[in-house]
């Protein structure tokens, strides 16, 4: 439902015109059929078809902020999402380079890092479908991550301060996003999703 | 339809009144809680993290009174965390038809899946990790009844207030934004996670799925504490009688 900055300027830039309504049984926002001559609103997506053109375009211009909001909480989920992909990336770097060097039988350094380099990965692939729900996990997973390596070894707690700070932010304001965008994605469906009242 | 508002006859599937714009429906997805939830669920997660990295700084496993106080720290922390949800975690405390199939599956299933893992740990330890892991009972060894303090630390509290934190507290908080399977997901995770041990991750995530599927299916945590009361009671004494 989202739509890109381009296609929405496009959008916005049709509100300098008029809004012309040539049949007054079909909805002009949601294209819903069946209005009847005295419906002052559409029963469908509440647009006021026999408004004022200023109250029309307020209801465009509020269905526009949605769309501009909603592209604001996906570029939140994507940065949230890349960071997943990094960390498992770095994870699995990690994992080759130090887990190779060790002269052992079962690199074991390896099989771990690729273990966490996998539970990120997944997570990551995951937020496409449920992003909410993936990046929340994603979160709590960097958080055990932290405590365990501070247990192991308490200075780095503090190590990379700056790196954990982004990284924990763009998790929170990705699952802020994505909570956002999940009620913002099903409104706006509702506003365009036509009906037959005939 | 008729409005509630000015009374205009509407049509059957309007969503709005078409005189006065009113709604008429529910909006299809209301959020029943606020963004305070996620906090909450995000503030008990970290709460408990830097509860049990605390424990490895003081040597808990040292004197067995300490694992007794850690319990009931965690507890405390558990119903602080479920007195701010009372009502909904509450509703799931309540038992209502057991079904004997389910429990008879529980009773045999625990027990057999913690034989397994048991023996997959101890093949580990021996084999790879070149480590010698005591039973929980030993830890108690001192103390005037090992083997029932022992059942008590490590299986009935676990199984009473992880799954009120787990599958109570957070998944009430979760379920509204995340929805039923995907909080079954957050919680399995959040609950395998939090044992601080990567290989668990290998039981731990499937049996905090289970648990979850349970408590989403059954609107009850109590098969979630019997299964996990019987896993963590069978692997005590698994400890005590094949170690």
């Amino acid at each position: 439902m989202a739509m890109t900055i381009e296609e929405l300027r496009k959008e916005r830039n049709k509100l300098w015109q008029s809004i012309v309504i040539e049949d007054y049984s079909i909805c002009y926002n949601c294209k819903t059929k069946g209005l009847k001559e005295d419906d002052q609103f559409c029963p469908n997506c509440r647009f006021p078809q026999r408004g004022t053109q200023q109250e029309m375009k307020k209801f465009i211009s509020g269905i526009h902020s949605k769309q501009l909001l909603l592209i604001d909480k996906e570029k939140a989920i994507r940065k949230a999402r890349n960071v997943l992909y990094i960390l498992a990336a770095v994870n699995f770097g990690f994992g080759v380079i130090f887990g190779f060097m060790q002269k052992v039988q079962i690199p074991l350094v390896f099989v771990i890092c690729a273990i966490v380099a996998a539970i990120y990965f997944g997570l990551a692939l995951w937020s496409t479908k449920k992003p909410f729900a993936a990046i929340i996990s994603g979160f709590f997973v960097y958080i055990v991550f932290i405590a365990i390596n501070a247990i192991a070894d308490p200075h780095t707690l503090y190590q990379g301060l700056l790196w954990k700070v982004l990284i924990i932010s763009a998790f929170v304001y990705g699952y802020i996003g994505a909570r956002d965008s999940e009620q913002l994605e099903k409104d706006l469906i509702e506003l365009h999703n036509a009906k037959d009242l005939t | 339809m008729i409005c509630p508002a000015c009374n205009h006859n509407n049509h059957p599937n309007a969503r709005f009144c078409s005189h006065c714009g009113g709604e008429l429906s529910a909006p299809v997805y209301v959020a029943t809680r606020d963004m305070g939830s996620i906090t909450k669920t995000v503030v008990f997660f970290v709460v408990m993290v830097v509860f049990i990295v605390s424990l490895y700084f003081i040597d808990i496993n040292s004197n067995y009174a300490n694992i007794i106080l850690a319990n009931i720290v965690f507890s405390l922390i558990v119903l602080v965390f479920f007195a701010m949800d009372f009502r909904d975690t509450l509703n799931v405390l309540k038992f209502k038809d057991p079904e004997p199939m389910l429990m008879t599956a529980l009773a045999t299933g625990a027990p057999v899946f913690a034989l397994g893992v048991f023996f997959f740990v101890d093949y580990l330890n021996k084999n790879i990790f070149d480590i010698y892991i005591i039973s929980e009972y030993y830890l108690f060894i001192d103390s005037p009844a090992p083997l029932l303090l022992a059942l008590i630390s490590t299986a009935v509290f676990p199984a009473i207030f992880e799954e009120i934190a787990f599958r109570g507290v957070l998944f009430n908080m979760l379920e509204p934004f995340a929805g039923k399977t995907p909080t079954i997901f957050i919680t399995a995770i959040m609950f395998s996670t939090i044992h601080f041990s990567l290989i668990s991750l290998l039981w731990l995530f499937p049996i905090g799925l289970l648990f979850g599927y349970l408590r989403a299916r059954h609107n009850t945590l109590w098969y979630g504490i019997i299964g996990h009361f019987l896993y963590n009671s069978s692997v005590v004494l698994y400890g005590v009688l094949l170690a």
